[in-house]
């Protein structure tokens, strides 16, 4: 079975894209819905001729409550590992469009916007909207280029789900009689076609895109109809088959979205042909299956409510994926989503400690933060008792020193990185005449470098000034430097100040006190 | 964005620890543990309660005398593999290991520049 071969191959190809389609179902139902809303007026009559054996098939809920139910089941189908009884009619086909899939070449844009252009050939109609059937999986790689991204379709959405209201309503009374309620719910979208014709805009190049596709399967894949329905049932082993991995269960949402797709294109494409009764039984029976979605629109559009409640656990397992062989359980899902974090923590901190990059490993690399985290604390210990013995000797003025070390940690920030701890014995006497030179000089006695460092940064400017227009209050009053008051009030008191007098006043005792020891 | 950032962090951590430098010295109680609390207790104080290690910090020195009034033994998941590094950054033994990462990472930073603004206090005091 070359159609059997043809679907294990397609998993790999889709993995890829298993993203871009899961986020795309909105997108693509919602487009759908538009474009049937665009044909009802062709539709209607093929709609009605569906209608009775729709219904009257077991997989589709004989209430509106139950159409929501398989809507979402639809969207949700790679999430719940066993739901899918009723999602078997709908996979298939979509298994199937592989098969169409691969003869069709892309014909973009090539067609006209209208469809009315088209059902002029009515037997010509009926085998598109059959091959439109197998081609929704296509329909999803094919609208991948153009992925609107979700959060922009949502305010359309609620937009929708509120004009549905009526809707529901009328489904609801309606559902006793199918053809009615496809007659009110083509008013109704034919309401809603009115409104959305803003959308109408957006979207034209996307329809005309499918459409076109539809066409071209149509033309191409006349021959193959027969062999393709018959295959079905195997195909429908096969679905179930890759039901297995999770991989293939998103493969099988995105062909649910095609099949909606389809469903919405054998409403377009079928419009005045009545003649479903002419069709042999496989082919009514592919009818029904791609009227279930039809039908259950309205559900669907309940069901992308009812998403919305499912959208966070979406979410959540979108970015965590599991491939073959993987386990798919939440235990194990969430296990390598906080692996993840963790690795991607390691990487950051990789980046920060020093010499870490070329080691690999875990333990490794944890070895190392530890050792550079202990080294800078012992640096941090060393400093302290080298500033305990340094500082009773000294009357230092401070904000001469903090200007200067603003300076200085805006010159090298990174000099002082891969500093070892036993490096600062040798490193302090070697050091500091030249930086003091640097500093001494470039604040205290050069204005325009004041300027700049303002300019610059006036964040610092204020906290390092903030002391100097303090300088004369404090030494009478030095307990008060304590309070985080001061730093407020030194900060209002700064504008009103001149910068040139408070930095000569600063930077002058400064050196003073340098000259002293 | 960082380097601004740690700019401010740097400036800030040097007024306050410059300050508490300066009180200890006109109260004469001088002394490296001492010092070395000022430097910790200043970064914490600067870097704020939105990190857990700072936290920690500024509650182990403000509970210093508690905590050598009891002596208590606390043992807590000392067979983790990550043991030493919990030991290590300050509040690490509360957290699970991603935001033990995450601490570490921000602690090491704090450190840097913290040990950048000492040594230049440093070099700038004893010239």
């Amino acid at each position: 079975m070359d159609i059997e071969i043809k679907n294990d191959s397609e998993p790999e190809k889709r993995n890829d894209q298993e993203v871009s389609m899961n986020y795309q179902s909105p997108n693509v139902s919602s487009e759908w819905q538009l474009n049937g809303s665009n044909l009802t007026n062709s539709s209607m009559g093929m709609v009605d001729s569906f209608c009775p054996t729709t219904w009257d098939q077991p997989t589709t809920n004989s209430s509106n409550l139950g159409f929501c139910d398989a809507s979402v089941q639809m969207d949700l189908g790679p999430f719940r590992a066993g739901v899918d009884s009723t999602l078997g009619p709908n996979w298939t086909p979509s298994n199937a469009v592989l098969k169409g899939g691969m003869f069709l070449p892309p014909v973009p844009m090539m067609l006209p916007q209208s469809l009315a252009q088209f059902p002029a050939d009515s037997g010509f109609i009926e085998r598109a909207a059959r091959f439109s059937c197998f081609s929704g999986g296509n329909f999803g790689d094919m609208m991948n280029p153009f992925s609107i991204p979700e959060s922009s379709m949502n305010p359309y959405y609620r937009g929708l789900s509120s004009m549905q209201g009526p809707q529901e309503v009328l489904a609801n009374n309606g559902l006793k009689s199918p053809q009615k309620l496809q007659h009110l719910s083509n008013v109704a979208e034919s309401s809603k076609d009115v409104s959305l014709t803003h959308r109408d805009t957006q979207r034209s190049p996307l329809k005309n895109e499918k459409k076109s596709e539809n066409v071209a399967k149509s033309q191409d894949e006349a021959k193959e109809v027969a062999g393709v329905s018959g295959n079905e049932s195997d195909e429908a082993g096969c679905s179930g088959r890759q039901e297995e991995t999770e991989g293939a269960g998103e493969e099988s949402c995105g062909k649910n979205i095609g099949s909606k797709k389809r469903k919405r294109g054998g409403q377009d494409t079928e419009p005045d042909q009545m003649k479903g009764a002419q069709q042999p039984p496989s082919e009514i029976q592919k009818g029904e299956q791609n009227l279930n979605p039809i039908a259950s629109k309205p559900g669907g559009k309940n069901g992308k409510q009812g998403s919305q409640f499912s959208d966070p656990t979406k979410e959540e397992y979108i970015h965590v994926r599991a491939r073959r062989g993987q386990a798919t359980n939440s235990h194990s899902l969430a296990e390598r989503i906080r692996r993840e974090k963790i690795s991607e923590r390691m990487k950051y901190l990789q980046d920060l400690v020093p010499g870490c990059n070329k080691v690999t490993g875990k333990a490794v690399m944890l070895d190392e933060i530890i050792n550079y985290v202990q080294s800078l604390q012992r640096q941090v210990e060393f400093l302290s008792m080298k500033l305990a013995t340094v500082n009773p000797r000294l009357d230092f003025d401070i904000d001469g020193l903090l200007a200067k070390d603003i300076l200085q940690s805006r010159a090298g920030p990174s000099s002082s990185l891969a500093f070892p701890p036993d490096m600062t014995m040798a490193y302090s006497p070697l050091h500091p005449p030249q930086a003091g030179l640097l500093q001494s000089g470039l604040p205290g006695y050069g204005f325009p470098s004041e300027g700049f460092r303002r300019a610059i940064n006036p964040h610092l400017a204020t906290t390092s000034c903030g002391p100097g227009d303090y300088k004369d209050p404090s030494s009478q009053a030095p307990n008060e430097w304590d309070n985080e008051l001061h730093n407020i009030v030194q900060m209002g008191l700064n504008s009103s100040v001149p910068s040139s007098s408070q930095d000569l006043s600063g930077s002058l005792p400064a050196g003073q006190m340098k000259a002293e020891p | 964005m960082t380097t601004t950032r740690s700019c401010i962090i740097r400036s800030r951590f040097a007024y306050r620890f410059l300050h508490s430098l300066r009180k200890m010295n006109q109260q004469d109680k001088t002394n490296s543990r001492r010092v070395k609390h000022a430097a910790y207790a200043s970064m914490a104080s600067v870097v704020g309660s939105k990190r857990a290690w700072s936290r920690a910090v500024l509650s182990k020195i403000r509970n210093r005398s508690l905590l050598l009034k009891k002596k208590k033994k606390r043992r807590r998941r000392s067979s983790d593999e990550f043991g030493e590094l919990r030991k290590i950054v300050p509040g690490g033994q509360l957290m699970d290991f991603y935001n033990l990462l995450d601490e570490t990472a921000d602690y090491i930073n704090s450190l840097t520049s913290q040990v950048h603004v000492m040594k230049n206090i440093l070099n700038l005091l004893s010239t």
